[in-house]
């Protein structure tokens, strides 16, 4: 008999093949994870990884028939946050994307198995797709109007949607409702993810949920990007020295508020390098739980507080001798100004052992 | 192991490290701070360093001959802005016991 493709080991493969949306793809492969897994039962045990061109879903056990209810329940908020940029109209013909996604998965739950298990199958994304859904700019902000089309002249026109396959469009909501960090601001927003090297789900899940609890950093998006990303290498280094996830980035994307909608702002990857190698060493994590305490929770910290922060930020995106420093320069200021403690020569060791210096 | 690491572990660098730290706690010596903090060639550095021990006077820590020479060796080795860097991380370690 015939092996399947999708046979590895005893463990089904499914992928998620790359689109170049860095933010939408992630979300795929999370979704697609939490389709199958289920959130009430957590089975089959789904692990993601990194290949890539794409991202591999092993599966140890039968993929479910139907879809767990629970992944059309949850968070009420976060639904209204992915929903965000879509307006409710009184004479609107079309479903809540809500409901249109809970009907999509369930009457389609197999057939969304079955063409991710092909290793060929590519997401249709484009200007009109057939039975398409718009690709918010919530699931990736690359795909907000302002930011693929130039607007030049005198002529006002919105622009248009990029619209994307029904199937592809369920498992990637589903991904943004149930891993995404959503991090508001009073003019901007935040959205971060780990990018899967190779993760365990369900201890993924755990790390999320962990994660969830904690105050972040909001005075900018570079210390929303910094703080989070430095909790998210302290939950790593706490589950030992073979943890069952291993991330090698923070996917972010971040919209500015306005009076209107949100606009597109920017995104990237974020490589989690720096943090691990601190995380390495006992003087390391310490000097990394000290870095923690320097992002303070309340919006209303100005003054040289404020500037610490956000040159921590700086410095920890990119470890450069100038990024250092200018952090040790306002670092020091703010311990005469401010009282800000000083360092034990060892931690303060580890971080300088890691900077970029020529 | 980075350059500034290289710098840090060193006994002059530690030992200016520390002084500049007492001059700062003790005299409130920002001057010496700044003065170090924007050198960048090898003759505002000796100035800074020249400027920064007559401002120490005769109390606190201070260091010795040996400390200087190495010193104003580093700065011509690795450049001035890497030894002042690393000068200043010291005073941003807290002094241990004794010190």
């Amino acid at each position: 008999m015939m092996k399947s493709i999708s046979d590895f080991n005893g463990k089904e493969r499914f992928y998620i093949n790359k689109t170049g949306l860095e933010l939408f793809d992630v979300i795929r492969a999370y979704g697609l994870g939490i389709t199958i897994s289920g959130i009430r039962y957590e089975e089959p045990e789904v692990t993601i990884k990194d290949a890539g061109y794409a991202y591999m879903l092993e599966i140890e056990g039968k993929p479910p028939k139907e879809p767990d209810e629970e992944l059309f329940a949850g968070d009420k908020i976060k639904w209204r946050q992915i929903f965000r940029t879509f307006k409710v109209r009184k004479d609107a013909k079309k479903k809540h994307p809500r409901e249109d996604l809970e009907e999509i998965i369930s009457q389609n739950f197999e057939k969304i198995l079955e063409i991710h298990k092909r290793s060929d199958f590519i997401p249709e994304i484009g200007k009109r797709v057939k039975e398409g859904r718009t690709l918010y700019q919530t699931l990736d902000v690359s795909a907000a109007k302002g930011f693929r089309e130039e607007k030049r002249g005198t002529t006002y026109h919105e622009g248009s949607q990029l619209q994307v396959d029904k199937y592809t469009w369920a498992i990637a909501v589903l991904g943004a409702v149930h891993f995404v960090s959503w991090r508001e601001s009073a003019d901007f927003m935040t959205i971060l993810i780990p990018n899967p090297l190779d993760v365990y789900l369900l201890e993924h899940r755990e790390i999320y949920n962990e994660l969830k609890k904690e105050g972040i950093c909001r005075i900018s998006a570079t210390t929303t990007l910094a703080h989070y990303s430095i909790k998210l290498a302290i939950q790593i280094a706490k589950r030992g020295k073979a943890p069952l996830v291993k991330y090698d980035s923070v996917i972010f994307n971040v919209m500015q508020k306005t009076g209107q909608q949100p606009k597109p702002c920017g995104g990237g990857k974020y490589r989690l390098d720096f943090l691990e190698k601190l995380t390495e060493s006992p003087q390391g994590l310490e000097a990394l739980e000290k870095l923690n305490r320097l992002f303070p929770l309340s919006r209303q910290v100005k003054g040289i507080r404020q500037d610490v922060a956000l040159a921590t930020a700086e410095f920890l995106i990119r470890p450069s001798f100038e990024n250092f420093r200018r952090w040790k320069s306002l670092y020091i200021r703010g311990h005469i100004n401010e009282n800000l403690p000083l360092w034990d020569k060892s931690l303060l060791g580890e971080i300088i052992k890691n900077v970029e210096a020529i | 192991m980075s350059k500034l690491y290289e710098l840090f572990s060193n006994t002059a660098v530690e030992s200016f490290g520390k002084a500049l730290r007492t001059a700062l706690t003790k005299n409130e010596d920002y001057a010496s701070l700044i003065e170090l903090d924007y050198a960048e060639k090898e003759e505002d550095f000796a100035i800074a360093i020249k400027k920064f021990l007559r401002r120490l006077g005769k109390e606190g820590y201070k260091p010795n001959e040996r400390d200087l020479d190495e010193i104003m060796k580093l700065a011509q080795e690795y450049g001035v802005k890497l030894v002042c860097a690393a000068v200043i991380s010291h005073a941003l370690a807290y002094p241990h016991k004794g010190e």
